[in-house]
């Protein structure tokens, strides 16, 4: 079996999903040596266009970046959206909240012409993902699950879960008991709890499970004494696209 | 079971001999209202006056929620091992009902097929139990869960200036003659015993009524509504189960690692209340509802092993009911299947 | 602290043993039978299943995933799966060719058909698709003892001709007097000379004493409440009805939980219940 081809490209977003395949640190040569990157700014030099598997991060936030996404959606047999922006548009989403124009004008004044930026949109909306390894950051060893199961030929297990199976199994005291808030009942788990472990509420950097009881999410934040504007924002920050959406 | 009393003056050099000895895992304080069992190398760590943990004790230790089953290589051939790891461990400071939840493990893992993972550890457990105040939401009285006759190699009840420390096997025995003495307990002792049971009992206020629940669950059974009305809020995000001491689900996951030759088999804790649990490959989900998972979990904790083994997957700890965001409460629950047949 | 890690070889219930696939054969488009060989000549002999049971099965790095036997317990060399396209396991396996090395445990299941019980009695199959691979292991039983058994009657029904498992041996049983055998599908192809419909429809016609019969089912999980209302309707006794259910059997030993139904666990309970024992399980079927 000759080695699968992988690009690493990057879109909108900080770039720190592409850090986090460079913290792999002692599973990176393991992986260098079951798969040939070709493409990776953040670690090579070389590029190619001849890849069988690209892992993007990022959203599309530009025309010049629908070409791209397009192109690779041509090129490459397998998709993997990496991380929150590529998977569910991510923070650059809350750029549409303001409206395309109110957004250009707030940031770039009078120079907003210069700027070619449309809305945001994770890189489903053009391209056909096969695979999502999702967070802000996303778990480095999800991507090492993901790409481990297109070597093997299996679905990868990603959690449908939420969040409150992992931090139940990490024996931490639930946050609520604490005082703080948290999207764990209703967020997507394989994180590994990380926000709850370290005493922080889940802010939904996953996504949403396929059947959230969103009802029963919004009682539990009213009875903590919080308005359902408190409970938005905290939605917002990671979901905006997907709320737009329902509208 | 023999009766001792431990004086308060040498209670300290008993833990201390204890903690130089074992690899010993007490309560201590965790946050705000939370202690949690944990390996602890000096007395000053340890608090066994504590009210809630989120994990039950004995299960963290002898079905962690994460656990290597085998390890294998591929090669040539297939090379496959089994992981079986543990030591002697002395769990010190866990209640009544926490050992009773155990000694349901302790069925359940030797049933049909003795799950040596499981066993292996267990055999190196020595159980050292104490009393702790219940919350408002335990119902271990109810349950007969509240007092503990066996799973424990030493239980000591704090009657204020001294323990009145209950040896129930050779193993807790040895303990009681290594390190400082123990005085036999005289008649007194035993009346005092006697007093502070009672005042103990006195102070569970959370009651069910468990006997009627055996036959009138399988009236309400069908009940649709019954059952959407109490499942509405539910997240189906698994807490209760996971903070439960008598749960024993487990999901087994094959890990290969990337360089394809080496890789293992691990078991971690599941949930039967998400909704995959029931899916089997081709798609078919055999519990898709809300509902129905809760009513299966209700079945499994109150009617199924009580069937089995004479006791119920519930010590009424009341764990469940506080890790509950939408305020699910398996008490009321019991009770409201009683008043429903009432009506 | 110290941690003693110990080889306890025999003792542990999640240790699969190795076996080579020694056969692949093509059912249908969607099934291919593997013939699997234990490697230990020891644990080979030891491996005595009945039918109805079934194997947790190994790809590494994979997972394992439940297979029921189809072929013959008299078969002691190696046995069969008969196993459907449709997961990551059986994915894989799909692409796996001869000599290639799997994992067993097993064989699992109380709950198999009463092979012994049924004797001089008449057996009565009825199959719905994939449901004929545990099923088999039973004809296959009860023809090799022919003599011990009365009647043979085999009802089986899929969605398409083409999805028939076992046609070879279909046709083989068709031409021997002693066996009864009424094929039905929903999608007929031109020249189809069985019946057309689900299998439901041909239990009427089952002209056997109840009082001496027993009755073997088998299909996917839709099929059941309506061969047992059909089977109601004949009178046939409940102790005398046996099906085989499915659900997520994961660890096979009755540990994990999954395939709970009722008070009973499918793994180690079952895979068969009587019809007695499933009227007692609160959503069997």
């Amino acid at each position: 079996m000759s080695k699968p081809k992988v690009g690493v490209f990057g879109f909108t977003g900080c770039g720190g999903c592409q850090l986090e395949i460079l913290n792999l640190e002692d599973q990176l040569l393991d992986l260098v040596s079951a798969v040939d990157i070709v493409h990776f700014r953040e670690a090579i030099t070389e590029y190619s266009d001849d890849y069988d598997i690209a892992l993007v991060e990022g959203s599309v936030t530009t025309k010049h970046g629908v070409e791209r996404i397009e192109k690779i959606g041509d090129i490459a047999k397998i998709i993997v959206a990496v991380g929150a922006c590529a998977c569910t548009g991510g923070l650059n989403c809350l750029k549409n909240l303001y409206g395309l124009e109110k957004a250009k004008d707030l940031v770039y004044g009078d120079k907003k012409d210069w700027i070619d930026t449309i809305e945001t949109k994770p890189i489903d909306k053009y391209v056909k993902v096969d695979y999502m390894a999702r967070g802000c950051p996303p778990n480095r060893f999800e991507i090492v699950d993901v790409i481990r199961s297109l070597i093997l030929g299996r679905k990868p297990e990603i959690p449908n879960y939420p969040v409150c199976v992992e931090c139940k199994r990490n024996g931490n005291t639930c946050v609520y008991e604490l005082g703080m808030t948290c999207l764990g009942p209703i967020t997507r788990a394989g994180c590994d709890s990380r926000c709850p472990n370290s005493v922080s509420g889940c802010e939904g950097c996953r996504g949403i499970i396929d059947n959230p009881n969103v009802n029963a999410q919004k009682d539990v934040l009213e009875e903590y004494g919080l308005t359902v504007e408190d409970i938005m924002e905290n939605f917002n920050l990671y979901n905006a696209c997907k709320k737009i959406e329902q509208k | 079971m023999q009766y001792k009393i431990l004086k308060k003056n040498k209670y300290q050099d008993f833990v201390k001999g204890l903690i130089e000895d074992y690899n010993f895992i007490g309560p201590t304080k965790k946050d705000k209202s939370v202690h949690d069992f944990v390996p602890l190398n000096s007395i000053e760590e340890l608090d066994t006056n504590y009210l809630k943990t989120t994990i039950p004790p004995a299960k963290k230790i002898l079905f962690p929620p994460n656990e290597k089953l085998i390890e294998y290589e591929i090669g040539d051939e297939i090379k496959v091992k089994p992981v079986i790891e543990s030591s002697e461990t002395v769990l010190f400071g866990i209640n009544a009902w926490d050992i009773n939840g155990m000694n349901f493990l302790d069925k359940f893992f030797s049933k049909d097929f003795v799950d040596e993972n499981y066993w292996d550890k267990r055999d190196k457990l020595t159980v050292i139990g104490m009393d702790t105040e219940p919350t408002e939401n335990n119902f271990a009285l109810s349950m007969d869960t509240e007092y503990a006759t066996d799973g424990f190699d030493l239980y000591l009840h704090d009657l204020g200036d001294r323990y009145f420390v209950r040896v129930n096997t050779p193993k807790g025995n040895e303990l009681v003659e290594k390190y400082v003495d123990f005085d036999d307990a005289s008649e007194n002792d035993f009346k005092d015993f006697d007093k502070y049971m009672d005042d103990y009992r006195a102070q569970f206020s959370n009651k069910v009524n468990i006997k009627s629940f055996y036959d009138n669950f399988e009236m309400i059974y069908n009940d649709e509504e019954f059952w959407k009305k109490i499942a509405k809020n539910c997240f189906s995000c698994g807490s209760c189960n996971l903070v439960c001491p008598t749960c024993f689900c487990f999901n087994v996951k094959d890990d290969l690692k990337l360089d394809l030759k080496t890789g293992e088999k691990t078991r971690e804790w599941d949930s039967c209340m998400i909704p995959e649990y029931g899916l089997v490959a081709g798609g078919h989900n055999f519990r898709p509802n809300k509902e129905n998972r809760l009513k299966q979990r209700y079945r499994c904790k109150l009617k199924t092993y009580f069937d089995k083994f004479g006791q119920y997957a519930c010590v009424g700890c009341g764990r469940c009911i506080e890790a509950c965001l939408a305020k699910i409460n398996i008490a009321e629950d019991i009770n409201s299947v009683k008043k429903e047949v009432n009506v | 602290m110290t941690i003693e890690a110990k080889e306890k070889e025999k003792d542990s219930i999640y240790k699969p043993f190795i076996a080579t696939i020694k056969g692949i054969k093509e059912l249908s488009s969607t099934e291919k039978q593997f013939d699997i060989q234990i490697d230990d000549k020891e644990t080979r002999e030891a491996f005595n299943f009945k039918p109805g049971q079934f194997v947790e099965l190994t790809v590494f790095g994979l997972g394992e995933a439940p297979f029921s036997i189809p072929s013959s317990p008299n078969n002691k060399d190696y046995f069969e799966l008969c196993i459907r396209n449709v997961g990551n396991v059986s994915g894989a396996l799909h692409k796996m060719k001869e000599g290639d090395k799997v994992g067993i445990r097993g064989p699992f299941g109380k709950g198999h058909f009463p092979y012994e019980e049924m004797k001089d009695n008449n057996v009565v199959i009825v199959a719905g698709g994939l449901g004929m691979a545990p099923v088999r292991s039973l004809i296959k039983y009860v023809l090799e003892n022919r003599d011990d058994y009365k009647r043979v009657i085999i009802i089986y029904g899929s969605i398409n001709p083409d999805y028939l498992l076992y046609k070879d041996e279909l046709e083989e049983w068709q031409k021997r007097d002693d066996v009864e055998v009424r094929l039905t599908v929903d999608e007929p192809c031109e020249g189809w000379q069985g019946e057309v419909g689900v299998c439901t429809n041909l239990i009427p016609g089952i002209d056997c004493p109840v009082d001496e019969s027993y009755v073997v089912v088998c299909g996917p999980p839709v099929m059941y409440k309506f061969v047992i209302k059909e089977l109601e309707k004949k009178c046939f006794k409940p102790e005398k009805v046996f099906l085989s259910l499915e659900r997520r059997m994961e660890c096979g030993v009755g540990k994990c939980n999954h395939c709970h139904i009722g008070d009973k666990m499918t793994c180690v309970d079952g895979p068969v219940f009587s019809l007695w024992e499933i009227r007692n399980l609160k959503e069997a079927i």
